[in-house]
């Protein structure tokens, strides 16, 4: 319980932050910073396996944050999440942009099993992660597969083919399938 | 298997694969357009956030140097210190080189910038500059009927509470946004099917300053601050 209410504490702490960087207040704002660069570096980094790429991904990431504070919606998603999305995303557009092709290793889907308690981290819920890999555990290994690996990589279905080696209809097939039972298992909680 | 016969609402999985990142192109600007003029849609795009939600804890932790928070700081654009003339200077520099990045929320209708026809298969391109009564508000329009990749660069535009607004107007002379889009630099977007056919030498861009909106409005609230005509070239 006492998880709970530092996760909320924390959720909260950020949201007004946001919401106080929504209103041109740059101290909250460098707050949020402070509290979140790191992560979303590493989202970043993830994405693009480059430094120098990853940096500028985290600059473009931290300026929209700024001017779209403003949309963040509490009710919507949890800040660290809404934070974490617009640098995952922004680190995808880069990479797609071209000139910053990453080559990635074969055995990027087994090095995603590693996994590291950050102090961030530690105040989040763990309930939701725990509902959601014993989900995807459920899956076939070539659904649990894609999925994981568009999500940590951020391949597009094309980049997904390409990289298997596998014919697109199929990797469409597997990632629709294996959501399908995703969601199922989700939802029946 | 009977729940590999079972397959998820077409929305629900465009929804999970705009999430996961799986769209490129043309597709992934239906499914951000669809996002923002779809509610059941929207949702959808929600719920799977929410689901995948867990996997962002993976992400390892990584310092970025110290460097880069002075970067961010100085293209933020409300700067208020004495240099701020310089500030805004270096961030109008990067919003122009990062434009597409930066409008992408505001706009949400942000494609692959890479050209996916090359320049000898590209007949034509519609052209517009618009201008208005803003002292050294310009955009510059360039469309290519064959993507439907249209791309704004703007340039001047003043501080405003509001958000830059497109529409194109057709011959019936009703204006019909194109969404949002960044306020300096250069945004890039995919027309949507039904309004490529308005793009003609008799149709006109017009930009609007509206309510910041996550979806294009109806019509606009005011006069358009900067208009300009088509041109084929």
């Amino acid at each position: 319980m006492s998880q709970e209410s530092q996760t909320d504490r924390a959720r909260a702490q950020l949201s007004n932050l946001l919401g106080q960087a929504a209103n041109g207040d740059r101290q909250a704002f460098q707050d949020i910073y402070n509290l979140t660069a790191a992560k979303l570096f590493g989202v970043c980094l993830r994405i693009l396996s480059d430094r120098q790429a990853s940096e500028d991904a985290l600059q473009d990431a931290y300026v929209k944050i700024w001017r779209n504070a403003g949309r963040f919606d509490a009710r919507r998603a949890s800040p660290i999440t809404w934070l974490a999305t617009i640098a995952r995303n922004t680190a995808i557009d880069r990479k797609r942009s071209g000139g910053n092709r990453v080559m990635v290793s074969d055995d990027a889907i087994t090095e995603m099993a590693t996994e590291e308690r950050s102090a961030l981290e530690k105040l989040e819920a763990r309930e939701d992660r725990n509902i959601l890999n014993k989900c995807l555990d459920n899956l076939e290994a070539k659904q649990r597969n894609v999925i994981r690996t568009a999500f940590f990589e951020g391949h597009s279905y094309n980049e997904l083919a390409q990289k298997l080696n596998t014919p697109l209809g199929t990797v469409k097939s597997w990632v629709r399938r294996g959501l399908k039972r995703l969601k199922d298992c989700m939802d029946d909680g | 298997m009977v729940e590999d016969t079972k397959l998820l609402k077409d929305d629900e999985a465009l929804a999970a694969e705009l999430v996961l990142g799986l769209l490129d192109g043309d597709e992934k600007a239906v499914a951000l357009r669809k996002q923002l003029s779809d509610p059941t849609f929207a949702q959808y795009v929600d719920d799977w956030n929410r689901r995948i939600d867990p996997l962002f804890h993976e992400f390892q932790e990584a310092e970025p140097a110290a460097s880069i928070w002075d970067g961010i700081e100085n293209r933020l654009d409300n700067g208020s210190s004495d240099d701020s003339v310089v500030r805004m200077k270096r961030w109008r520099t990067g919003a122009i080189v990062s434009g597409a990045l930066a409008a992408c929320l505001a706009l949400a209708l942000i494609v692959d910038p890479t050209p996916n026809v090359a320049p000898s298969e590209v007949s034509t391109v519609a052209v517009a500059q618009l201008t208005g009564d803003i002292e050294g508000l310009v955009l510059a329009v360039s469309y290519n009927p064959d993507t439907a990749e249209m791309r704004v660069d703007v340039n001047g535009m003043p501080e405003t509470e509001t958000a830059p607004e497109l529409w194109i107007v057709g011959g019936d002379g009703v204006p019909r946004s194109l969404g949002q889009i960044g306020r300096n630099g250069i945004s890039a977007m995919t027309v949507p099917s039904d309004h490529r056919e308005l793009i003609n030498s008799a149709a006109t861009l017009e930009l609007s300053m509206e309510p910041p909106s996550e979806t294009p409005h109806a019509k606009p609230t005011g006069k358009p601050v900067a208009s300009g005509k088509i041109t084929f070239i």
